[in-house]
């Protein structure tokens, strides 16, 4: 039972980065209708240069974490700026293909400037843990700090997309972007603000790979094995992303922990198609219903 | 009615007119639009009639600035809407009804109408920041009131709190007119407000369409199929075919003017 429930808990806090990088994926798309394929990157260099700042440069932690998401999300907001928006018009597989153009683009980016190796961000709590009374389960420092980290994000994410009136301009853009605009919403300005929260989850969840000792260059195809979460909960739900991250994490671990490593790995891809068999937009996604 | 504040205020705005100078609208080789000029006068109640895919909306598109028209230019107080982003012309006050329901189905009622107030009267993007700053949230208040103000004037202050998915069709039409309403439009557009509505609810739209005329002093640009209400509302009608204009006039004299007949009703046809 314990070995269950320990599992468990490292599940959730595995699946908790899937949510936040499933997160990313999905505010792009719900804003734009295009699949970002270079979240995993923006994750990677959010999470080198939190590294820098801190472990090279000494900057506590938590200063070296707030001054990277503020940055992660002006480079989100350049991202789309430079790259995106002039591609606007153009069909959505030129884009997505521009978006693995980048991913590489930054890798390479990423490999001149932060080198080859593996490295890891200490965390300032690193090695304490916290022994749950009465079962016989242990939480570490850095499985606290990441299902609060991704509680919180989630929590204002929520706040941000129900009660401020940017929330409310996102949501009413990804529903019908024309009549948006005659709302005088400036559309471009929404695909702006997606781009950054994107690299700003995209931090915080390369943040806490790093935390867990994955940090290195190719850390961003972590992120492909978060796609499966975004579709798992629906493209185009937020919620969608947490539920998806959650069981893929869980599912993954228990997998691993029961049946041997090898079979973790399959366990994201067999969810996956299992789920666009039985409910192809996902469990919370909206099905498209074609009014003619 | 509790709409005083609201009437008042937006009677205080200055009434604008729309010009429309000779717009060419072309897709490919199918003119959609041919040299197309009107003006639309401050406060009046303008109906733009023809047979389908003469253009209406079409035009209506090229001043909402969804269609770029490539010649001629469609003047607001002077200045060419056609160089203008669709929502900067929002921001300009011209307000649109859709002919499909085009409201964002999710959200609330209160909340269309907001998104409306919201963006199009606060273009300063950067004052969020200081929202909870005690003059932004003055405002916000100030847009709330208005917003139900707004509520009350089209009589939809029971749903307001419910997703506008649940509404029918009828509640929906005004609940789009409302969220028109809320950016304080020089200029409404209008396109088919009583398509597919029935005898009562069309009775109910067209009250609506003339309080704002009456009430607010909002210019309104009407495209509408039905005959009876276009004879009945409008100041001036404007007859489009094929994306030219062919007549243009008051509404009892375009009813019995020949080349409407032939065009619209059909040859010789009555009106009725």
């Amino acid at each position: 039972m314990s070995f269950f429930l320990q599992l468990t808990i490292s599940g959730l806090a595995i699946g908790s980065v899937y949510a936040l990088i499933a997160l990313g994926f999905v505010v792009v798309y719900k804003a734009t209708r295009v699949l970002n394929f270079a979240q995993g990157d923006m994750m990677m260099i959010g999470a080198f240069v939190t590294f820098t700042l801190s472990s090279t440069h000494g900057w506590p932690f938590f200063v070296a974490l707030g001054v990277t998401l503020v940055a992660s999300f002006f480079l989100g907001f350049v991202i789309e700026r430079l790259v995106l928006r002039p591609m606007l018009g153009q069909p959505v597989f030129s884009i997505i293909i521009v978006t693995i153009g980048l991913a590489w683009l930054m890798r390479g980016i990423a490999g001149m400037a932060f080198g080859h190796s593996e490295q890891r961000i200490t965390f300032p709590f690193s090695g304490e843990s916290v022994r749950l009374p009465g079962v016989d389960v242990t939480l570490s420092a850095e499985n606290i700090a990441t299902l609060t980290m991704t509680m919180l994000t989630f929590l204002a994410f929520f706040v941000f997309f129900q009660r401020t009136r940017w929330g409310i301009a996102m949501r009413a853009t990804a529903s019908n972007q024309d009549v948006a605009q005659m709302m005088g919403i400036n559309v471009n300005r929404i695909s702006a603000l997606a781009w950054g929260l994107a690299g700003v989850v995209g931090t915080l969840a390369g943040v806490i790979l790093g935390m867990l000792g994955f940090l290195f260059i190719h850390v961003g195809d972590t992120a492909l094995r978060a796609f499966p979460a975004a579709v798992l909960g629906g493209l185009d739900a937020t919620g969608g992303a947490v539920v998806g991250g959650a069981i893929l994490g869980v599912a993954e671990t228990l997998f691993g922990g029961y049946l041997g490593g090898a079979y973790r790995e399959l366990m994201a891809w067999i969810l996956l198609i299992v789920v666009l068999l039985v409910r192809p937009f996902g469990l919370f996604g909206s099905k498209d219903i074609e009014r003619v | 009615m509790t709409t005083t504040q609201f009437t008042d205020r937006t009677r205080a705005v200055e009434q604008k007119g729309l010009e429309i100078r000779d717009v060419s609208l072309r897709f490919g080789g199918v003119h959609a639009l041919d040299g197309v000029s009107f003006d639309v006068k401050p406060g009046e109640l303008l109906s733009i009639i023809g047979p389908n895919g003469a253009g209406k909306s079409s035009l209506l598109n090229c001043i909402s600035g969804f269609y770029r028209p490539q010649q001629g230019g469609i003047y607001l107080d002077g200045q060419d809407l056609t160089r203008l982003k669709p929502h900067q012309i929002a921001g300009r006050g011209i307000g649109r009804v859709f002919q499909n329901i085009e409201l964002f189905s999710h959200l609330t009622v209160l909340e269309n109408v907001m998104l409306g107030r919201h963006h199009a009267l606060r273009p300063k993007w950067w004052a969020d920041a200081l929202y909870f700053a005690p003059r932004q949230l003055r405002k916000e208040l100030e847009h709330r009131r208005v917003a139900e103000e707004i509520i009350d004037f089209v009589e939809i202050e029971k749903y307001r709190q419910m997703p506008v998915g649940q509404l029918s069709y009828g509640l929906q039409k005004r609940v789009e007119l409302a969220r028109a309403l809320a950016m304080e439009p020089a200029v409404l557009l209008l396109d088919e407000p009583v398509g597919g509505m029935n005898q009562e609810e069309t009775e109910d739209m067209v009250r609506y369409i003339l309080d704002v005329k009456e009430q607010l002093g909002t210019t309104v640009v009407l495209i509408e199929h039905h005959m009876g209400v276009v004879v009945d509302i409008s100041d001036r009608v404007v007859v489009i075919d094929f994306g030219r204009k062919v007549a243009e006039g008051p509404p009892r004299e375009i009813a019995q003017h020949p080349e409407v007949l032939r065009v619209y009703l059909g040859k010789g046809g009555d009106p009725e």
